[in-house]
């Protein structure tokens, strides 16, 4: 147990979190059937496994410590931000669908650190975005939002799989604190796998080798609305590289922990093993979505349209491919796993899995993963720009920047992107079967609006605060505000009074 | 809610033992006694899934601590640290502050310092949510 004053110290943390919803007793279930995977209630109190559960409207689940103390804090709208994603993904919804779900979590982020005239822009724009799209493709009120459903997914979500997944993870994170021996071969087979795979030859300098899960953190200048070239920090991230690797080997082993509850929860759901190969790879993608969201939108110039943007690399490859290595060494036995996890990925297409392998080895896998970060990049250039110059060849950046042509193509990657891509509105006749991904168009789509609207903000904070809320209607009226068009897609009906009364307030753009 | 009149200061995990000699220079400058310091055993360290893990303290916004706290802002600026005001009826989150950003916080802080009552830190905590 932890000791009443830390418990007091932890809570007092907790508290800043602002409440989003409630934790549902299904919620309670599934996380104390996940629970029930490390053990009984006797052997996890033994091991230091503690878990609570809260929903916040940061939507972000964290390993809290304090006085050496450990406890694993399981945010479920996290859970509910990857699932809204999972089904805009997997039942191949419109771009606009997922850019609504960006933007108000944009909005929620936004009210959760006092911004409230940021928050309440997001939704004016979300809002005028439904209604432009029900002008040119509904029957006002009444709009289309086309999908292909099945009913696999509704078993994913009955069976709490995200949540298991999210929770397992970060009691993965506990797990290695803490150094728990029930676990130790799982770990060590993924660390493994992580330096066996972490060098490989360079595909631009002839007889270079590359860190292939290491990317430089570039930071994107624009001058006047002008893209001013990248500040990429390579060598000097090498000093930061022995610790990288550590917190990148401490993610692929969290994961591993949370693969092996979904699939538990999978099983007891009864989801076909290719359904949740699938679900797993689009869990991670959202989750990047998500974690690239909440870093860009921040850093956002204010009030202007110059400004310095850095752009962290993160993990999603390496997670991707540790999640293919530890598959891989489950169905060909090199793991040790319960009966019931190694038979049930026994039954995994053969033809699946390769597919997926070979992603990785020719590199594609790499640039599926570094996709979100593109997107994003593609987002704020057009937002503040206006518009993208156009690309270069891959032969005048080779030629111009040698050993850095690597990078350089990164940077400008997203001038290659399709301008559906940052637009929202020409994604309209978006049909899933022509266009990219809907939830990638979404995602750089909504940064492009986020960038444009932040750069046309004021440049002072402070103008609006909860006190002017409070005065004109109430804390939890304002959130529905900003929520509103995420009900308004429920219904597939535009609502007039979308603002709730607040217009009066912040008046229009 | 997050209890009122208080401050949330948080740095990376790497540099908390070093922030809280600096907070400790500051209080011994100050004259203040030591029940003023920042422990590194009472921060609350934040491992989100997506971010660098943090440490956090939460100090009461009164007269005795604002300048320790107005004194720390270049560490927390140079260490790529963030603060959490609660202030009645307001709110300041900042996590990418910039040198030419100081001098707002600091007069932010000087009005709130002067404003506040002496806080009882207000633990009303429940217990209602304990761990599993």
């Amino acid at each position: 147990m932890i000791p009443r004053d830390k418990w007091v110290l932890l809570k007092r943390s907790l508290r800043r979190r602002r409440r989003a919803f409630d934790v549902s007793s299904n919620h309670r279930a599934s996380l104390r059937r996940m629970l029930g995977m490390f053990g009984d209630r006797e052997q996890r109190e033994a091991m230091g496994l503690k878990l609570l559960p809260i929903s916040s409207m940061q939507a972000a689940s964290a390993v809290v410590t304090v006085g050496g103390h450990s406890m694993a804090v399981v945010d479920v709208e996290q859970a509910n931000a990857i699932e809204f994603l999972l089904t805009r993904s997997l039942w191949r919804e419109m771009p606009l669908f997922s850019y609504i779900e960006f933007m108000i979590r944009a909005a929620e982020s936004a009210y959760d650190a006092d911004d409230l005239e940021f928050a309440y822009r997001i939704s004016q724009v979300a809002n005028a975005r439904l209604k432009m799209h029900v002008f040119v493709k509904g029957e006002h009120p009444i709009f289309p939002r086309p999908m292909i459903p099945d009913g696999t997914l509704v078993e994913v979500l009955q069976g709490d799989v995200v949540l298991s997944f999210i929770a397992a993870h970060e009691c993965g994170h506990l797990l290695h604190r803490q150094d728990i021996h029930g676990f130790s071969r799982l770990f060590d087979f993924i660390e493994e796998a992580y330096r066996q795979t972490s060098i490989e030859p360079s595909r631009h300098a002839p007889g270079g080798r590359v860190m292939r899960y290491f990317k430089p953190e570039s930071v994107m200048k624009f001058r006047d609305g002008v893209y001013d070239g990248d500040a990429s920090l390579g060598i000097k991230a090498r000093q930061f590289m022995d610790a990288r690797e550590q917190e990148q080997i401490a993610e692929a082993q969290a994961d591993a922990v949370g693969a092996l509850a979904a699939t538990y929860a999978a099983i007891d759901a009864g989801v076909p093993v290719s359904y949740l190969f699938l679900v797993l790879h689009t869990v991670l993608d959202a989750a990047e979505y998500f974690t690239t969201l909440r870093r860009t939108v921040p850093a956002l110039p204010r009030g202007t349209r110059s400004g310095a943007i850095p752009f962290r690399p993160t993990d999603l490859l390496v997670r991707k491919s540790a999640l293919l290595s530890l598959i891989g060494a489950i169905r060909n036995g090199s793991i040790g796993v319960d009966e019931s996890i190694a038979s049930y990925w026994a039954e995994l297409n053969d033809q699946q899995f390769a597919y997926w392998q070979e992603l990785d080895d020719e590199g594609r896998l790499e640039q599926i993963a570094l996709r979100p970060t593109v997107l994003a990049r593609g987002g704020v250039h057009t937002g503040l720009q206006g518009e993208l110059p156009p690309p270069l060849s891959k032969e005048e950046v080779v030629s111009g920047y040698g050993p850095l042509a690597g990078t350089v193509l990164f940077n400008l990657a997203h001038l290659s992107a399709p301008s559906s891509a940052f637009c929202i509105e020409e994604t309209l006749d978006w049909r899933p079967d022509t266009g990219m991904d809907g939830v990638a168009n979404g995602f750089g789509a909504a940064l492009r609006d986020l960038a444009d609207l932040s750069a046309k903000m004021p440049p002072e904070r402070g103008g609006f605060g909860v006190k002017d809320v409070m005065r004109d209607g109430s804390d939890a009226d304002f959130v529905e505000v900003l929520r509103s068009a995420r009900s308004q897609v429920r219904r597939r009906k535009v609502d007039e009074n979308w603002h709730g009364g607040f217009e009066a307030l912040f008046g229009n753009l | 809610m997050a209890d009122p009149n208080t401050i949330a200061i948080r740095v990376p995990t790497s540099v908390a033992h070093d922030f809280c000699l600096f907070w400790k220079d500051l209080r011994l400058a100050e004259g203040l006694d030591a029940d003023q310091d920042l422990r590194v055993d009472e921060g609350v360290e934040v491992e989100p899934f997506d971010a660098v893990a943090m440490v956090e303290w939460i100090v009461p916004i009164v007269q005795a601590t604002t300048p320790l706290i107005t004194g720390i802002l270049g560490y927390l600026i140079a260490k790529r640290g963030e603060i959490d005001i609660t202030l009645p009826g307001r709110r300041v989150v900042a996590k990418n502050m910039t040198p030419s950003q100081a001098r707002e916080y600091m007069q932010m802080l000087d009005e709130a310092g002067s404003d506040a009552k002496t806080a009882d830190s207000g633990n009303s905590e429940d217990d209602s949510d304990d761990p599993a």
